[in-house]
């Protein structure tokens, strides 16, 4: 009798943890990175010197980091339906800045945003391609 | 620092162009991929392709960063940086090639021109050989292209643990969008 219940409770521990690693683990949820605190504050310019001067090093302080960055809109990108898919922040440079791809895993309002709107984005640092990319972005504040 | 990084950026255009008018670009390439495995299929795509064609000397180059590919599954997306593709690294996946039949693409005239490209793509510090199929359209003046690849992953010294062997495939499967935007010179 005993022994058959120390079983049952065995297996039913055995498929309480396959649960917990199922859906907490293998099936876990893409952190919001709108809600998460920042890694680092930053503002455009400053992240885009700092992958300018040495991209090595810049790699290793921002890459896969959630930034908070501030800058002033430069172009909004917006797709056919009107949403705006990316920001590019002005950094002094004519062809090269910091580009925020917006969230689509959290989908947020966006609203009116206008070139020359000053604007805090955060989101997730993925290098340096003639521009510094950040994706998963949320906007933060706009003034 | 800044002058060379200049120097850099128009020495990659000029590199492509020094007499050449038909430059086209786009910073905005959609690139997804597919592993179809016994187990699981697997897509993650990238948004953030750069992409410039020079028609003149037929050739292409793009480029895009590991980190910006999004998976479904937050778990996937950790593995595939941190384990399979190194992004720390590694950052950037960059693919150079040549349009094989370039004299049938007359971008003057609207029309779909299919094409094959042969070319390199590096990864990781390694560059595989690739040849790409796909179509040029112009439509209203306006250039846009499609291509299709496959990897090999054990091309690139990526190594996939037993464990997940029958999850991911040998051959991946990329296909690239890309809407381009001619180079004002």
């Amino acid at each position: 009798m005993k022994i058959r219940n120390l079983i049952a409770v065995f297996f039913l521990i055995v498929l309480a943890l396959g649960a917990y690693v199922y859906f907490f683990i293998y099936h876990k949820a893409h952190e919001d990175i709108y809600t998460a605190e920042p890694d680092i504050t930053i503002t455009a310019e400053e992240l885009y010197m700092a992958f300018q001067e040495d991209e090595l090093s810049a790699n290793d302080t921002y890459l896969g980091k959630i930034i908070r960055v501030s800058g002033t809109v430069l172009e909004v990108e917006v797709e056919n339906g009107g949403e705006i898919s990316a920001i590019r922040l002005d950094v002094g440079e004519i062809l090269d800045g910091v580009v925020c791809e917006m969230d689509r895993v959290y989908l947020r309002e966006t609203g009116e945003i206008q070139p020359g709107d000053e604007i805090t984005l955060q989101g997730v640092c993925t290098g340096y391609l003639e521009d510094v990319i950040l994706n998963r972005c949320g906007i933060i504040d706009i003034e | 620092m800044k002058l060379l990084y200049l120097t850099f950026t128009f020495l990659m255009i000029g590199s492509f162009a020094l007499q050449s008018q038909n430059i086209y670009y786009t910073r905005e390439a959609r690139i997804f991929f597919y592993s179809e495995a016994p187990l699981e299929d697997i897509e993650a795509h990238n948004n953030r392709g750069s992409s410039v064609i020079d028609f003149d000397n037929c050739e292409i180059e793009s480029s895009v960063l590991i980190r910006g590919f999004m998976f479904e599954k937050s778990l996937m997306q950790e593995h595939f940086n941190e384990n399979y593709m190194e992004s720390h690294k590694y950052p950037r996946a960059t693919f150079k090639g040549t349009f094989v039949n370039c004299e049938e693409i007359t971008i003057e005239s609207d029309g779909t021109y299919p094409f094959i490209v042969e070319g390199e793509l590096e990864m990781r510090e390694i560059t595989g050989d690739v040849i790409a199929e796909g179509k040029i359209v112009v439509e209203n003046g306006q250039i846009s292209g499609t291509a299709e690849f496959t990897v090999k992953v054990a091309d690139f010294n990526i190594r996939i643990p037993a464990l997940v062997r029958d999850n991911i495939a040998r051959e991946i499967d990329v296909r690239i969008e890309a809407d381009y935007k001619k180079l004002d010179r």
